[in-house]
């Protein structure tokens, strides 16, 4: 179909006719007039096509307004999901949602080379009974709160929180270093240890006076990652007996401690020093698995893990150190050794400069 | 009479002289849309003495390029001056309202519907 505005060839072909006859010296009276007439109908259509095509015009700019301005609402709603979203999913796994690359489909699974921390806080289910609920909240999410922050900084994938359980891998990405994933498991770990002092208090602020302890496991192996559950609802997991072994070496962990497997251990072997702890035979693994607890950590990961010793360009801050003869752990001890050494000697260089 | 799309159709019941819009419909220019042009335009000339309807409910999404070519349609229809133009919508779908409200405006004997 031809538009129903244009000025056609024959339209162009009257014009140029029109204005020989207007402007021919030969062209009498009557010519003029017919010519004046054909002109008129002719303007007249012309201002017709002018006046519909400025209607057009804007008409179709406001329905380009309409649909733009409903874009931009939905995209406001979709930002605003998204960053709802993000508050429920590890920060691996929502970035790779929203850069488009997750698979969504259960049964997408692949076999990679995770270290697997398992923690839970000692005595948590007494304390349910104990502690008013909204005062409970407030303890358990602010010990969430600070665990996550510190699985973020140290790059590992939050699983999932089961009550007072937390469950993190490290490896989620293709290209990790299985060596690198362990010694940041093993640094995430006690810099948890480490920071439960200051949380502690933060509980006595909320009106609670339990003792925050926690036991970690962490194992080191292949595992199955991906989605698992149903076609209407995944979740993205690990499962495998590696995964199982490190719940285990959790429920076997000393309060306070950190106990790792000998597959973890061999590949940290420089960074912390160990005691052994025998070994434990879980269900569904074949062979019995070698148990460490950390006790020490060398200098290497120490200068990354001070959490009860925070330092300031002008200063530092000593937080809150609960030391019990009987109770405190050996990799407690040699955190708070640790971080009050090097408070001393922040202070004497300070005196000595002086 | 039909053309069909990933996500829209656009259908020619001659019988009744009416077509029927669904789904989404962005094509890109006038060049993906002259199928849809073509058959509408046919339908308007086998519609002059008469009525012609457009129902346009189902239509979710209309591009700019979609409006232009209904518009081109419905002066066409006024400059025949012989066909009874009847515009269906929906008040639910968002574009409608206004987009189809300015059809009037090209052709004042328009009959209008959005339930």
């Amino acid at each position: 179909m031809e538009s129903p505005i244009q000025l056609t060839d024959e339209d162009r072909g009257r014009l140029q006719r029109l204005i020989g006859t207007l402007s021919g010296e030969t062209t009498n009276a009557q010519e003029m007039r017919g010519a004046a007439e054909e002109l008129a109908e002719l303007s007249e259509r012309l201002g017709q096509d002018i006046d519909d095509l400025s209607l057009m015009y804007s008409s179709v700019i406001e329905h380009s307004t309409g649909l733009e301005n409903e874009l931009s609402e939905r995209n406001d709603q979709i930002s605003l999901l998204i960053e709802k979203m993000r508050h429920f999913l590890s920060p691996q796994l929502y970035g790779r949602i929203t850069g488009g690359t997750a698979e969504t489909a259960a049964g997408n699974h692949q076999r990679r080379n995770l270290s697997v921390f398992f923690s839970d806080i000692v005595g948590f289910t007494e304390l349910t009974d104990t502690v008013e609920p909204e005062t409970l909240s407030q303890m358990l999410n602010s010990y969430l709160d600070e665990m996550a922050h510190i699985c973020d900084r140290w790059g590992g994938t939050i699983d999932k929180f089961i009550g007072d359980a937390v469950m993190i891998f490290f490896g989620d990405e293709e290209q990790a270093d299985p060596m690198q994933c362990a010694k940041d498991c093993v640094c995430m770990a006690v810099e948890m240890q480490s920071s439960l002092g200051a949380l502690e208090e933060k509980w006595r602020s909320y009106g609670a006076s339990h003792e925050l302890r926690i036991r970690v496991g962490i194992n080191s192996g292949y595992c199955t990652i991906g989605n698992f559950g149903s076609s209407t609802r995944v979740d993205y997991t690990i499962i495998g007996g590696n995964v199982n072994v490190a719940s285990r070496l959790e429920h076997q962990c000393r309060p306070g401690g950190v106990l790792i497997s000998g597959s973890t251990y061999a590949m940290i072997r420089e960074l912390v020093d160990v005691q052994s702890m025998g070994m434990i035979q879980v269900k569904g693994v074949a062979h019995p698995v070698e148990t460490y607890e950390v006790i020490g950590r060398r200098p290497e990961i120490t200068a990354q893990t001070h959490t009860m010793l925070v330092e300031r360009e002008s200063g530092f801050d000593l937080k809150s150190i609960h030391f019990d003869t009987q109770a405190t752990a050996p990799l407690e001890r040699e955190a708070i050794r640790d971080s009050l050494q090097r408070a001393l000697v922040r202070m004497s260089a300070t005196e000595s400069s002086e | 009479m039909e053309v069909v799309g990933g996500d829209y159709r656009v259908g020619v019941d001659s019988a009744s002289r009416t077509a029927v819009f669904s789904g989404t419909l962005r094509l890109n220019g006038t060049d993906e849309y002259a199928p849809i042009l073509q058959m509408l335009d046919d339908l308007l000339d086998t519609s002059q003495g008469s009525n012609c309807t457009w129902d346009l409910r189902e239509l979710q999404f209309l591009n700019s390029s979609g409006i232009n070519m209904l518009y081109q349609l419905v002066i066409k229809a006024r400059r025949l001056g012989n066909i009874n133009m009847h515009v269906v919508g929906s008040k639910d779908v968002a574009w409608q309202g206004k987009s189809l409200g300015n059809m009037s405006r090209f052709m004042p004997g328009l009959e209008l519907t959005v339930d």
